[in-house]
């Protein structure tokens, strides 16, 4: 165990938007955070990348709180993937995603952060915008630089800590049906031995394609925790989405398909 | 035009470092060279070249008595005021803007520059009462010292009202800045609507900024206040280009954002207040100047920062220089100069920006 949280509680006034979270994310695998707006997933990200300390709890990385963590050493250990999207100024693709290799000024070479921006932009398929500038890219496009940012930060192993975490939070949210598998098929090859990820999604089809556990999330607790399989039961998912859910099994792994009360749209003209 | 030809017209060439900083000190120690040179007593380069040398040993000066006197008691001190001012307000602009993630941020936004000037005009308006009490050596400091502390407070009431449990609002202190900005002005109106003929003459060239005041008596203390914070900005022109990522980002990244902002505000307070201490509210310099580095070698900070503080040392000077010649041998106040050239530039750059946006 080298990313926990144990029996975290997250407060702003008198709201609760964590309540007694457990959880504990591994190297070599992917875990999906999910659940319903407001259930908590960005919160207890947080958490995890210790921009906000817990009101009761722990969380620890490699035996100590993040929040306690030198903001360097730290930054060579996770690397954050938040929702926003924006860059000040006109800097080019290449130069967001050298960003990057900030934390690990003095500590590799040149030449190997020259080779690991190279590689990190390959992966998340941005090579041929390198030399554009950030403020004229599409929405998805600027999400896969980001993707290439928080991937180039923890590309290689480091003498901070026996692994490293990537935190992604709805990575996927403006890509489009190719590039959001691309981006995770490329966060399944990244992990590996000294990489674990945590990746906030809303669509479930893609945590039942891409992740080996899912938490699930509901109102700030944890409802649910497992391996992927077990975990996104069709009932369950339904109770706390308040959908109506059916599974199809595509060639081993679990499809949902949800059930619309509403009218079709004919009907719903005829009616007019 | 094709997919292709369209992505190969948009890549995007930096020019290196290195060569454009060492040609933007070219330019400030050319412009530099002919603030010294050039006045009301024309002095050929080749004298003032050789005085120098001959200051130094290297040669005997061509120069006359009287040319050597206007030089090194009048022109060199105004000229390293004009260079050390240019790069501080230059720096400092490129700083706040790097910080407020905003290019039309400028040193003036935190207050610095009008209270200092509240500071001023307060000395000049109401100082004879308390002057008098003075030692006459000390009379003269007291104008600089009490806007220098002026800049300090107002930066630091706003900086107050930005802060919320440990951590700067960098967006609440914006909005501060522009309250204690309008305070100030309200002060400095009614100062000057109590203020008599003579004062409001001092006050109105005050306000419009001048290198007059250079003397090798202010200059050793002036210097340092004015040079050492806008060297110092250069430590984190790094964690200013995280900070285009975004706040929370820059964090991620490693940058301690608490510190970096307190550290910028600190430094840019600082060096601004200095410099309005010494030669009253020149305006334009801290916007336009890092623009132009934007503009022709891209934002990255490693550049922009300490290539700002040469331009703005390079293009002062000229300013200056064009302040002493063009009404000689009276002189334009440089506020009306930095002005008059910089509010058509920015204009103009306002433009391009929304040509741009169109395609």
């Amino acid at each position: 165990m080298t990313l926990a949280t144990q029996s975290v509680s997250v407060r702003i006034g008198s709201a609760t938007l964590l309540h007694d979270v457990s959880l504990a994310a591994q190297p070599g695998e992917v875990l999906g955070l999910l659940g319903p707006n407001g259930a908590g997933k960005s919160t207890l990200m947080s958490v995890l990348a210790g921009d906000r300390k817990p009101d009761t709890g722990t969380v620890q990385l490699h035996g100590r709180a993040p929040s306690t963590w030198p903001t360097e050493a730290l930054a060579r250990v996770r690397a954050v993937m938040t929702q926003s999207a924006s860059v000040a100024f006109d800097f080019t693709v290449h130069e967001v995603v050298a960003l990057a290799r900030m934390p690990h000024a003095g500590l590799t070479s040149a030449a190997d952060d020259r080779h690991i921006i190279t590689s990190a932009l390959e992966l998340a398929d941005v090579t041929h915008l390198a030399g554009r500038l950030y403020p004229s890219l599409s929405g998805g496009e600027r999400q896969r630089v980001q993707a290439a940012r928080a991937l180039a930060q923890v590309w290689t192993a480091t003498a901070d800590a026996p692994c490293r975490f990537l935190m992604m939070d709805e990575p996927t949210a403006s890509l489009d049906l190719r590039h959001q598998h691309a981006l995770l098929e490329a966060v399944r090859r990244f992990v590996g031995g000294g990489v674990g990820a945590i990746v906030v999604l809303h669509d479930i089809n893609l945590a039942a394609a891409y992740c080996d556990r899912i938490a699930l999330l509901d109102r700030g607790r944890l409802v649910a925790c497992g391996p992927t399989r077990q975990t996104l039961a069709a009932d369950r998912l339904a109770d706390i989405y308040g959908v109506s859910l059916a599974a199809i099994d595509d060639a081993g792994t679990p499809h949902f398909i949800v059930r619309t009360t509403a009218q079709p749209a004919a009907t719903a003209a005829h009616l007019l | 035009m094709t997919t292709m030809a369209l992505n190969a017209g948009s890549a995007v060439r930096r020019p290196a470092t290195a060569p454009v900083l060492l040609g933007l000190a070219v330019l400030a120690a050319v412009f530099g060279l002919a603030g010294l040179a050039l006045g009301p007593l024309r002095i050929g380069l080749l004298d003032t070249l050789s005085a120098f040398a001959d200051r130094i040993g290297l040669a005997v000066s061509t120069a006359s008595q009287q040319q050597e006197a206007v030089l090194f008691a009048i022109r060199l001190p105004r000229v390293l005021l004009a260079l050390a001012v240019g790069a501080a307000l230059a720096a400092a602009g490129a700083a706040m803007q790097g910080l407020f993630r905003n290019p039309l941020a400028d040193p003036g936004l935190v207050g610095v520059s009008a209270g200092a000037a509240l500071a001023a005009v307060a000395t000049i308006v109401l100082g004879d009462k308390v002057l008098h009490l003075l030692s006459p050596a000390a009379r003269p400091w007291v104008l600089p010292a009490a806007a220098f502390i002026g800049g300090l407070l107002a930066t630091a009431v706003v900086r107050r009202f930005g802060l919320r449990d440990g951590r700067a609002s960098v967006a609440t202190i914006l909005l501060a800045g522009v309250a204690i900005n309008a305070l100030c002005s309200a002060g400095i109106g009614f100062l000057t609507f109590i203020a008599d003929e003579q004062q409001l003459r001092s006050l109105v060239f005050w306000t419009m900024g001048s290198l007059g005041a250079a003397t090798w008596k202010s200059l050793p203390l002036a210097l340092p206040l004015v040079v050492i914070p806008t060297i110092l900005l250069m430590r984190d022109t790094r964690a200013l280009d995280a900070f285009a990522l975004g706040e929370r980002e820059a964090g991620h990244l490693g940058v301690d954002v608490e510190r970096l902002k307190r550290r910028i505000l600190i430094m840019v307070a600082l060096a601004t207040s200095a410099s309005v201490s010494v030669c009253g509210i020149i305006g334009f310099v801290g916007l336009v100047v890092p623009h132009l580095l934007r503009i022709a070698c891209g934002p990255g900070h490693r550049l922009v920062l300490p290539g700002a503080a040469l331009l703005g040392a390079a293009l002062l000077t000229a300013a200056d220089l064009v302040a002493r010649l063009i009404v000689a041998p009276a002189e334009m106040p440089i506020g009306v100069v930095t002005a008059l050239v910089g509010g058509p530039f920015f204009l103009w750059l306002l433009a391009r920006r929304l040509r741009l946006a169109d395609t």
